[in-house]
């Protein structure tokens, strides 16, 4: 196979990680190609994210239950923490990136509910290293609050709650495909390539160059960042990047229940920390509630995302605990969230250049990864800078992205506009989401070429019937507009045409 | 919206399948009363079109196969003056103005258009429960179905999905799986049921299963998934030993499990009923708000279509008596409550009146209930406030198989207003 690319800027990986780097990129007058080996972008670690990007409370509860598992005397935070800072840098950056790439999102509040004496010791603890997280570095203050109002805010919460925590302004919830597809939708727009199916086998350096092999040909590239992921450490190996350090993971298995509880909650509910617990039901801006009650499982194989029936059992139950109201006949699907992180130092990132390998960028970042992403693309920036790539701002760089319309969230008159400007938007193809054959095809041409991507980018088939009725619609779709059998559309691997560029 | 313009109707059905066609049927020989009936597909017939299981025993009084079936009540309603509305997707209902008339909004290629109607029925039946809602664990690997996707595929789309299929559950709907995936030209590797029992006309499964040569396993769990991309197989445990054992294929069938397709009481003042996840209805099958009315399989998942299409009927005469002037008493009401193993008693509600009516022995033959698995030797009980208003023992009740509650043998007497009757089983 033959060079199919040069260019100065290679990313591998298409998570929210790759995607950020890859649209931070385009400010600047540099060639950038992105390569992801799935035909899916978001198709690994950032597709299993809750995509809760937070600050204050979340954030303690995060410091906290770490301390809480980790061996005495472990030293439970300091304001100076790189990643504390990457995080709050990157959330504070989320709201205006949102607004220029058109995500939809929302702001719910944080309450954390204490059930007894301990756990309201809990949350006391909590209080005190949020605030002082938010004194020394910004942000949003919470509060303590008494039964009375928790049932004034959420009544459906269990009634053996007898306070609360309240965090009113530290939270985004978004979709985590929405994130990553609208950056790299962006990254295309200002000029980067962008290629699907494209696995990276080999690296090899001569004359400043890397030859970078791929099972769809080679690239020549000055500059690798690798944002593998899970897989990072695979991808450092082949070029001698990996210096010291290797990867470790854990997961937790995760539901999503039917939108029909849509305002059963309104704000995050969260159960207090325990050794090896975190419950949270989180309401969607979808309506759908997103049930993380899960344990941390060790992981053999970084591939295994089969879920076990045990986990439904544990799952249901603790999120009865948090919201009675909710039962197992909510359910409508379920899978697994993977977390990695590094060995050399588990708490922080490595954002830095291989000692082993020149301009070779590893990108291994750990929970929380969607919080200070953007955050990280700028600063990979000033690595690449450091490292001496000419980096001149571009003035025709356009940060503006459209979604995809969503018909199901348009009034009357821009649905009757829409219809009468093209009739497919009129063919309603999911009938639990409302979504629509326009919306579909829009997707397509902004580069679905699998169900996944098509569901992820549209909703189609993720409501509550599972894509029982519009799963071969679909595909019927998927093959006309793709000029493909019928039988080669597949939902998320392996792909069998591959879109190149 | 005030400028918006509304087409007039007097009722609108919602989904062109057994219960909706036949309830127009009804209500156009009848009446003059102006109907509109929609659905999203682009021809009549809903279920029965890409199923081949024998359909019309109960309201035609003839067999015909589903896609005949289909073809005939199509044909019979396109000879009234019912107004046909294909590719049209009803997205929601809601109050028009203050004078009782309801809104229902539609999208369909030609155009979003709004209509004012005073009745509504909705006949917009069900689906199968997904993987994901009945939790079934393993691998996220494709190649996995439900049976209604299956025969979307082969029957309407011509489409071959795999070449080995194992079946998940033994309702009626597992035998017109079979039927599907040996129409398609596929194995079929065997049938699963958790139950001890199969889940409809056992005789007719075992028959199948001799016919097409595939195992039956009973007793027998799905304990994951197996295959990273496509399917390659599942992990069973054996209830009786906890024995656990493997099965290949590359096509999974999740079959039954019906639930209603109610989408559209989301976000209304239309209840529903947390145990069918349909809307609740009273024993006119009309749903919590007047002159909303309910019938066939979305009130609690699959019947048979025959059935289906007689309570449409019902309710299409229902329909018409309202809008002769008759006012129903709510007061009068008494609601039904199912324990568990009991899943369900449709309908919810009973007018207390309507039992001493002539109507009565007529309205009761739409009571029905199900369990969840089958129980032998069971007493069914109703109570209201402790008193015991009808007791019954039977031999077995049949897990997920509709069973008919012979409601006029009950004692009405002891009832009293705005108390519930309890429905609860012992064995």
């Amino acid at each position: 196979m033959g060079k199919i690319l040069e260019t100065e800027v290679l990313i591998i990986g298409g998570g929210i990680i790759g995607a950020s780097v890859a649209r931070e990129l385009q400010k600047y007058k540099i060639d950038v190609a992105l390569v992801e080996k799935s035909p899916n972008l978001c198709s690994a670690t950032s597709k299993g994210s809750h995509s809760m990007i937070y600050w204050g409370a979340e954030m303690a509860f995060s410091l906290v239950l770490k301390s809480i598992m980790a061996p005495p005397g472990t030293e439970l935070y300091d304001p100076e923490f790189p990643f504390l800072k990457l995080a709050k840098k990157g959330f504070d950056l989320t709201d205006n990136l949102f607004h220029e790439l058109d995500i939809i999102h929302s702001h719910p509040s944080i309450i954390i509910i204490a059930r007894d004496k301990e756990e309201l010791e809990m949350l006391r603890k909590l209080e005190e290293i949020s605030n002082d997280l938010t004194d020394k570095m910004g942000g949003g203050k919470v509060q303590m609050i008494d039964k009375k109002a928790l049932n004034e805010m959420e009544p459906n919460v269990t009634g053996h709650a007898i306070a609360a925590l309240l965090d009113e302004s530290n939270l985004i919830e978004v979709f985590a495909p929405d994130y990553v597809f609208a950056l790299v939708e962006n990254a295309k727009d200002n000029g980067c390539k962008v290629s699907m199916n494209t696995e990276v086998k080999k690296i090899s350096r001569k004359n400043g160059v890397y030859t970078v092999e791929t099972n769809r040909g080679t690239i020549e590239t000055e500059f690798i960042i690798n944002a593998g992921g899970k897989y990072a450490d695979y991808v450092a190996d082949m070029a001698g990047a990996r210096d010291d350090w290797g990867l470790a993971f854990n997961k937790t298995q995760m539901m999503v229940l039917d939108k029909r509880l849509k305002g059963l909650v309104n704000s995050v509910i969260m159960g207090a920390p325990g050794p090896g617990v975190f419950d949270f039901l989180l309401p969607l801006h979808t309506g759908n509630l997103y049930v993380g009650c899960g344990t941390y499982e060790p992981v053999e194989d970084r591939d295994d995302a089969a879920t076990v029936r045990e986990n439904f059992d544990y799952a249901i139950e603790h999120a009865r605990a948090l919201v009675p109201a909710v039962s197992e006949k909510d359910v409508i699907t379920s899978f697994y969230g993977t977390r990695y992180w590094n060995t050399r130092d588990p708490e922080s990132h490595i954002i830095e250049v291989s000692k082993g390998a020149p301009n070779f960028i590893n990108l291994v970042i750990k929970l929380p990864g969607f919080s200070p992403a953007p955050a990280i693309a700028r600063s990979v920036v000033n690595l690449l800078s450091d490292q001496g790539l000419q980096l001149t701002e571009k003035s025709y760089f356009n940060p503006i992205r459209k979604r995809i319309p969503r018909f199901g969230m348009l009034s009357n008159e821009e649905k009757k506009e829409l219809i009468a400007q093209d009739s497919r938007y009129g063919n309603i193809i999911c009938f639990c989401e409302t979504v629509t054959e326009g919306e579909i095809i829009e997707a397509i041409k902004r580069g679905a070429t699998t169900i996944q991507a098509v569901k992820y980018m549209t909703r189609a088939g993720m409501g509550r019937c599972q894509r029982n009725f519009c799963g071969p619609r679909v595909v019927e779709i998927l093959a006309r507009e793709l000029n493909m059998p019928v039988n080669e559309i597949v939902y998320e691997k392996p792909a069998s045409k591959d879109i190149l560029f | 919206m005030s400028n918006e313009k509304q087409i007039s109707l007097d009722v609108v059905v919602i989904g062109g399948g057994p219960a909706g066609i036949s309830a127009c049927l009804e209500l156009s020989r009848l009446s003059n009363l102006r109907i509109g009936l929609f659905d999203r597909e682009s021809e009549l017939g809903g279920m029965p079109r890409s199923c081949h299981i024998y359909f019309g025993m109960r309201d035609r009084k003839r067999i015909y196969r589903g896609q005949t079936y289909a073809r005939k009540l199509d044909k019979l309603i396109r000879k009234t003056s019912v107004k046909i509305y294909t590719e049209a997707t009803v997205l929601n209902i809601s109050a028009a103005g203050n004078k009782g008339l309801h809104r229902i909004d539609v999208a369909s290629p030609n155009g979003f258009e709004s209509y004012e109607s005073r009745f509504v029925l909705l006949a917009s039946g069900c689906f199968e429960s997904s993987r994901g809602a009945r939790m079934i664990p393993g691998e996220r690997c494709s190649g996995v179905f439900t049976t209604g996707a299956l025969q979307q595929m082969v029957n309407l789309r011509h489409q071959k999905p795999g070449k080995r299929a194992l079946i998940i559950g033994s309702e009626i709907v597992a035998l017109s799986c079979a039927m599907t995936l040996k129409r398609a030209g596929m194995d079929i590797m065997g049938l699963i049921e958790e139950d001890h029992n199969l889940q409809s006309y056992s005789s007719v499964a075992k028959t199948m299963s001799l016919f097409y040569r595939f195992p039956i396993y009973r007793g027998a769990t799905v304990r994951s998934i197996l295959g990273r991309e496509r399917v390659e197989g599942v992990e069973l445990v054996r209830e009786s030993d906890q024995k656990v054992f493997r099965l290949q294929c590359d096509t999974l069938v999740i079959t039954g499990r019906f639930r209603p397709d109610s989408g559209l009481i989301d976000g209304t003042l239309i209840e529903r009923d947390p145990l069918t996840l349909g809307p609740v209805v009273d024993d006119s099958l009309e749903t919590s708000v007047s002159n909303i009315f309910a019938a066939g399989n979305v009130l609690r998942g699959a019947n048979m279509h025959d059935l289906c299409a007689l309570e449409g009927k019902q309710a299409a005469q229902e329909i018409l008596r309202r809008s002769k002037g008759y006012v129903c008493s709510e007061d009068m009401s008494v609601v039904f409550r199912a324990e568990a193993p009991i899943r369900y008693i449709v309908p919810q509600k009973i007018v207390i009146g309507n039992t001493k009516s002539h109507r009565f022995k007529r309205l009761c033959s739409i009571y029905s209930m199900q369990v969840e698995h089958t129980v032998k030797n069971p007493t069914i009980k109703a109570l209201c406030d402790d008193k015991t208003i009808w007791t019954k023992s039977f031999s077995k009740l049949v897990g997920r198989t509709r069973k008919r509650l012979p409601i006029k043998n009950f004692d009405w007497k002891k009832i009293e207003k705005g108390k519930e009757v309890v429905l609860s089983l012992r064995n």
